[in-house]
């Protein structure tokens, strides 16, 4: 019969009520003298199952924070079993994570229930999606690829255009110069007339309006054109012009306005093949032609569409009068009425008198509040209020209103005036 | 052929024998227990006679020569990488039910794994005693990885059904010689 101190067993239970409430308790001391019998043998496997309670406790813990490297303990009690096995599943677990996220969405897992068939249909999934995005980056840089050789293409293309368009500017540029040396000295006018200005401003760098002077005797001729079109063609048409006022009225002699303009239709009519048939060419030029006797200061006038606008001063009433000599409905070149001749018309220039012949560039010019044109009314208008002025002054203020006018509309046309005052 | 006497090992797969032709009506398929049948009455009459070390020593050698016989005979020989290489052997073994190998640990810089067999077919079920006995996988391990990287890796069993765990985990790095 073994006796046994009371203390020993209330020591025992204290310890066995402490692992109860969640405490692990100190190992049981004995007295180094206890004896060897069945008491001491209770307290040693108490102490040993202490101990790996201890040590599991630390274990579950640790993986409960998700250190799954916690060396797992010697122990054979079933919870500690069961706790390697789950931390070698969660190795595993991580392992494989590890790999899917590196791209390998080939791995699965096995024999973990039914977190193995949900696992595995999630990586099926993002293995779907991956390949999916994949396949549409592919496209994408397929896409890209194109884009590039047809961007490279395009570049390419507009290379080539811009070296076409500087090539085409720099010829046309050239031919302004050929254009600008056709046109008259204005000696001529500087020579011969009080006060004169040109207000000469083609839309592109060639024009289709021209300006011609000549003196025969004492005769003044001026002449304003505007051919049909602007830039190139308009260019071309101008050199024509040219060139048969200078055979007209420079080599023979013909001065007479009327006359002159009858003679400049019938050979534009013949260089241009116009015979009035349908499907040929209608070019041809407005023009207004003036020849001034220098001396009896009469003003003969003919007009291809465009007028003379006169303003005599009124000296009794300090006030201009404004006169307009109209031009023939018909132009220069092929038209129902071209068998008819040109009217000549004179009048007799008075001191301070101020002529002007022009282009129908500025009045057709759009702009304003209201974008409409600036119409021949308008001109007649502005020139009107601006009497007083000399002839220089006349010739910025038409230039700044023009500009004013246009603001930053696209110029409409080729733009011609001229102001003379004998 | 299986009696010759030979002082290194003569095996070839053909040595298995057409197990189909052979076997027409059972099958090529036994139960578990035959196998450890044959094992553990090998081991027990192994360590009577030449004793425990030298028996360990055997079975590691025999399970080094199945593990590279089992790679050139049952696995492809070209992968991706080191993961399709796993991802094979884990299949196959799977397939084999030989066990369910998962990877715990990989450091492919140093080549330290660490690997764990599920319901190894050598040991799972048995009696805890305490004991690491899986020095045949050990071996089958390192035939297979030898095989794969050749690289001579050492194999050590750190935890066994036999030791109190439910699974086999195995410790592998190269051979520090």
């Amino acid at each position: 019969m073994i006796t046994i101190e009371e203390h020993y067993i209330d020591t025992l239970t204290e310890k066995i009520f402490r692992l109860l409430k969640g405490e692990i308790p100190e190992s049981l001391k004995l007295p180094a003298d206890f004896p060897e019998n069945e008491v001491k043998q209770t307290v040693t496997y108490f102490n040993k199952f202490l101990t790996e309670y201890r040590e599991f406790s630390d274990f579950i813990f640790s993986i409960s924070q998700g250190k799954l490297d916690f060396p797992p303990p010697a122990s054979k009690i079933k919870v500690m079993q069961a706790t390697k096995s789950l931390q070698s599943n969660l190795r595993h677990l991580t392992w494989k994570t590890i790999q899917i996220a590196g791209g390998d969405f080939n791995q699965k897992i096995d024999f973990i229930g039914d977190f193995s068939a949900a696992f595995n249909q999630m990586t099926l999934q993002l293995k779907q999606a991956f390949e999916e995005i994949k396949q549409k980056n592919e496209e994408l840089f397929q896409m890209n690829e194109e884009i590039s050789a047809q961007r490279d293409e395009i570049e390419s293309q507009h290379a080539k255009l811009s070296k076409q368009q500087k090539d085409i500017l720099a010829s046309i540029a050239y031919a302004s110069r050929i254009q600008k040396a056709l046109l008259p000295e204005e000696n001529i006018l500087k020579e011969n007339v009080t006060e004169y200005f040109i207000f000469y401003l083609p839309r592109d760098i060639v024009s289709g309006d021209f300006y011609w002077f000549a003196k025969i005797d004492e005769k003044l001729i001026v002449v304003a054109a505007d051919c049909t079109g602007h830039g190139v063609p308009g260019a071309f048409m101008s050199m024509l012009g040219v060139s048969f006022l200078n055979q007209i009225v420079i080599e023979s002699k013909i001065i007479e306005p009327a006359k002159a303009l009858n003679e400049l239709r019938n050979k534009v009519k013949i260089s241009l093949s116009q015979t009035g048939k349908r499907g040929e060419s209608q070019d041809g030029m407005d023009i207004a032609f003036c020849t001034i006797d220098l001396i009896t200061t009469e003003l003969q006038f003919a007009g291809a569409y465009n007028s003379l606008f006169l303003y005599r001063k009124n000296f009794s009433e300090n006030i201009f009068d404004f006169i307009e000599i109209k031009a023939d409905r018909m132009p220069i070149g092929v038209h129902p009425r071209d068998n008819q001749d040109f009217t000549n018309h004179s009048i007799t220039l008075q001191e301070k008198d101020r002529f002007y012949i022009f282009s129908d560039g500025y009045a057709s010019q759009f702009g304003g509040e209201k974008v409409e044109k600036f119409k021949t009314k308008g001109l007649q208008e502005l020139l009107l209020n601006i009497q007083n002025e000399n002839l220089t002054s006349q010739n910025e203020i038409l230039t700044k209103t023009f500009f004013a006018w246009k603001r930053h509309l696209e110029q409409m046309d080729d733009i011609l005036v001229i102001g003379i005052e004998i | 052929m299986f009696r010759e006497e030979r002082t290194e090992p003569h095996f070839t797969w053909e040595m298995l024998g057409d197990i189909q032709l052979g076997r027409p009506n059972l099958g090529t398929k036994t139960e578990v227990a035959v196998y450890r049948l044959m094992q553990f009455t090998l081991r027990d009459i192994l360590i009577s006679e030449v004793g425990v070390e030298k028996a360990d020593e055997i079975f590691y050698k025999a399970g080094q020569l199945a593990g590279r016989e089992f790679y050139k005979n049952l696995m492809p020989k070209t992968y991706k990488d080191f993961n399709h290489f796993v991802e094979v052997l884990q299949e196959t073994l799977k397939n084999l039910n030989i066990g369910i190998l998962r990877i715990e640990y990989a450091n492919l810089e140093k080549m330290f794994f660490t690997l764990s067999v599920a319901e190894d077919l050598d040991c799972s079920g048995l009696p805890v005693c305490g004991e690491e006995i899986c020095t045949y996988d050990e071996g089958f391990i390192n035939g297979v990885l030898f095989e794969y990287t050749g690289v001579d890796f050492r194999v050590k069993e750190t935890d066994c059904w036999c030791s109190g765990d439910r699974v086999c985990r195995f410790d592998v790095r190269p051979q520090e010689n």
